[in-house]
């Protein structure tokens, strides 16, 4: 069961007699409804058709014909759409503005949708690109939906009643579990898209991790919580404590929204120079920014007025469309501007230091030389005793000597042991010794924490996070770009050698034809004596 | 900007920040001025709110997370939101004291970054900046709280609380920009004039020619130890 969000608003105490029944006393009612059309009947009750507790008027043409209302519900009617109050019913809470907000949302969402599938081209950012896909039709089929079933609500009020009630159209927010399954899939993944944004923002690889770690736990502790009080039975409403979890989240995602409107706008002010550059870039910053700070200013008009509310939750679909899609294109003009002048400069693209921080695979390397030299120019004593200590601890020590006393080392990464190049010998690489829990712990820690880095770095950065700089390449370059890549071994960079270094000769092409000739002469002569 | 100026106001941003969200922490009850927010003679504050009679006196209810009515001998003063919520989500005000609490350690990590070893760590002022991004959100999510109960009738102590969250969102900036700051300079450490001058350099044609005619101890005993050429290596890219 859906639960529905009128934690917002409080009715108060304000009573309406025409949403009573009224006595009329003894008289005849007519009407195509009744078994006949006329009906003598004695303690006529009559009640008024109300929403929610409040009066509604007839949405059909009035004419000289028509029979009037009773006085009472006139009385009503009037006072209702006079009080100085939010649950009034003013033109502004009609259904008029209901609709224009409606067909402008929907308007807006499958314009940006279309958009999205004509301006972003999932050439680098592969994912991320994919999410923002499937997030936009979602959100369109979203709004398709709700539409559809609001008219269709109106015109089963308007045949029924005769009325068009707001109040109708905003119970099917929370009443449509459909539409409210497709709201949260739609949202969680247009937030994560959000912390994709985020993620291109920062340059240096650790914040890179860092925005994707913090980001897409607050997304998904948000939307975890969003669920709860939207789908669970188990909470009880009427438990004072339970019913805060509604409004919390909801600030709770307004919050997220304005820290990503702050992220952003402080990012335009730090690139002023490339957002005002042109006029097209300028009327793109101008945009970019009013629709990150939508979000945040529906919220207040939300809280301020509480007849928003409703519209407020089907503006904040579009919104997010609106702050992912339009802030993307912003980043890739602004991306393409600045490369351009990066190209120009003398110094090119920036390289950061966080890019070769720890040098774990260089220190390795320097280790494993270091102790190639210690070993070399040790006694043959010493070699004898790595030997015999390697023989008691054969599982874990790779290490031997050949025939020739040299020593020859394979991977064995459990003998490097927090990358430091300290001035231990080889012969004393902790074979005897065992290790202390904590740096068990620790060691077990490290590795938890390394794969994470790993699958933010391998999936995030490399691969969501990536500026897509052209989106207007054709198929032959991509076919030509991925040549030279695999020409130059880029087509596998995450993958990290180590290897012998020594002198490749290219033997030219000639050479080794004549080579395979001999060999297959000499295999043809092997197999003749053989025979 | 050198980065001693830029801690100096760091502290003194999140002194103001914490002295900002202390304001309505100590609001009414515990103060009779300062409220977060007045509307039809009533003022409201974290833990409490008072009514103010015509004839001048003032009744508040105890100190408690959340509004309750005011029983004044038989008379009952209900509470009365300009938002019209129910006036159990006024138990969300709790928010202001965990913000408080959360800047408050902020504080004290910042304080330590006068420390030159703190000031120069990179890891230190990445946890610094880490802690700093819940602590602006909590802070956020104080003002977004008072704005959902008082609206437009939030007094300043309320609006000094946006005040704090600006202020936190420019600490959050200076800390990251400080990591940053911090970061660079232990990489160019690595590479100062003094690091670099104690390395000898050897010509590697003139080593290896040594180290084929030299003998292996006597290598040892002279303490230089021969530079072979690399047996081992790596290769790596990035993107």
């Amino acid at each position: 069961m859906i639960r529905d969000l009128s934690w917002k608003l409080d009715p108060g105490d304000r009573n309406y007699a025409s949403c009573q029944p009224q006595e009329l006393g003894n008289g005849i009612i007519i009407g195509s409804l009744l078994p006949n059309i006329a009906y003598l009947a004695d303690n006529i009750k009559f009640q008024s058709y109300c929403d929610g507790q409040l009066p509604v008027y007839n949405a059909a043409r009035m004419t000289d014909f028509s029979y009037p209302y009773l006085d009472i519900v006139k009385e009503d009617w009037q006072a209702y759409i006079e009080a100085d109050d939010i649950l009034t019913g003013s033109f502004s809470y009609g259904i008029y503005p209901v609709l224009l907000s409606l067909t402008a949302n929907f308007v807006i969402t499958v314009f940006l949708t279309l958009l999205i599938f004509i301006n972003i081209k999932s050439k680098h950012s592969k994912y991320t690109s994919i999410l923002l896909k499937v997030g936009a039709v979602i959100s369109s089929i979203k709004i398709i939906i709700f539409v559809t079933r609001a008219l269709k609500e109106l015109c089963r009020l308007h045949d029924d009643y005769g009325v068009a009630t707001t109040y109708r159209i905003m119970l099917l927010f929370s009443s449509d579990l459909s539409f409210s399954i497709l709201d949260l899939i739609s949202i969680f993944l247009l937030q994560l898209c959000q912390v994709m944004i985020a993620i291109r923002l920062f340059s240096r690889n650790l914040e890179k991790r860092l925005v994707f770690l913090l980001g897409a736990s607050l997304v998904i502790v948000a939307n975890v919580l969003w669920a709860i009080p939207q789908f669970s039975d188990v909470i009880n409403r009427d438990d004072p404590h339970a019913e805060l979890l509604a409004p919390f989240v909801y600030l709770f995602r307004i919050a997220i929204a304005a820290s990503y409107a702050s992220t952003i706008i402080s990012y335009g002010i730090l690139k002023r120079r490339f957002c005002f550059a042109t006029s097209q870039m300028a009327i793109l910053t101008t945009l970019t920014v009013l629709v990150v700070l939508l979000q945040p200013a529906l919220f207040l008009a939300d809280v301020s007025n509480v007849w928003l509310s409703g519209v407020g939750e089907l503006f904040n679909t579009t919104c997010y469309v609106g702050s992912t899609s339009i802030v993307w294109e912003w980043l890739d003009r602004l991306g393409v501007s600045e490369r351009r002048e990066q190209a120009q400069s003398i110094l090119g693209r920036p390289i950061y230091e966080d890019e070769q921080s720890d040098y774990h695979i260089a220190k390795y390397a320097l280790r494993v030389q270091k102790a190639l030299t210690h070993a070399k120019s040790g006694n043959l004593e010493e070699r004898k005793q790595i030997s015999s200590l390697c023989e008691a601890r054969s599982s874990s020590c790779t290490n031997f000597i050949d025939t020739e006393g040299e020593i020859t080392f394979q991977n064995d990464e459990a003998n490097y042991i927090g990358g430091q190049v300290d001035g231990e010998s080889i012969n004393q690489v902790k074979f005897k010794q065992q290790q202390s829990f904590k740096e068990v712990t620790q060691q077990k820690i490290t590795v938890v924490c390394d794969r994470l880095l790993y699958y933010a770095d391998q999936v995030v950065s490399k691969s969501w996070g990536t500026l897509s700089l052209s989106s207007k390449s054709t198929d032959d370059s991509t076919k030509r770009e991925k040549m030279v890549r695999k020409r130059v071994g880029l087509d596998r960079p995450n993958e990290v050698y180590i290897y012998s270094t020594k002198d490749v000769i290219f033997e030219p092409d000639g050479d080794i034809e004549e080579e395979e000739e001999q060999k297959e002469a000499n295999e043809q002569r092997y197999h003749s004596h053989d025979a | 900007m050198s980065t001693c100026v830029v801690t100096v106001f760091l502290v003194l941003f999140t002194t103001i920040s914490l002295a900002f969200q202390l304001l309505p922490v100590i609001s009414v009850p515990f103060t009779a001025n300062l409220a977060l927010s007045r509307y039809d003679n009533r003022a409201y504050g974290v833990f409490g709110w008072c009514y103010n009679a015509e004839n001048g006196s003032k009744h508040c209810m105890s100190a408690s997370i959340g509004y309750t009515d005011l029983y004044d001998n038989r008379i009952v003063h209900k509470v009365n939101l300009p938002s019209r919520l129910r006036y159990s989500f006024t138990k969300l005000l709790i928010v202001h004291p965990l913000s408080l609490g959360i800047t408050f350690i902020l504080w004290i990590m910042v304080i330590l970054v006068l420390l030159p070893p703190f000031r120069s760590s990179p890891r230190y002022l990445l946890i610094v900046a880490l802690y700093s991004t819940p602590a602006f959100l909590c802070c956020l999510l104080a003002f977004l709280i008072d704005i959902l109960l008082f609206i437009s009738q939030l007094d300043w102590i309320g609006w000094l609380v946006l005040a704090s969250t600006v202020i936190m969102a420019i600490c959050c900036f200076l800390l990251w920009t400080l990591r940053r700051s911090a970061s660079i300079k232990k990489y160019e450490k690595l590479f100062s004039d003094d690091r670099v001058s104690s390395i000898q350099a050897y010509s590697m044609c003139e080593l290896k020619s040594n180290a084929n005619n030299m003998p292996s101890d006597s290598t040892q005993e002279s303490g230089v130890e021969p530079l072979l050429e690399p047996h081992l290596t790596y290769r790596g890219s990035l993107d």
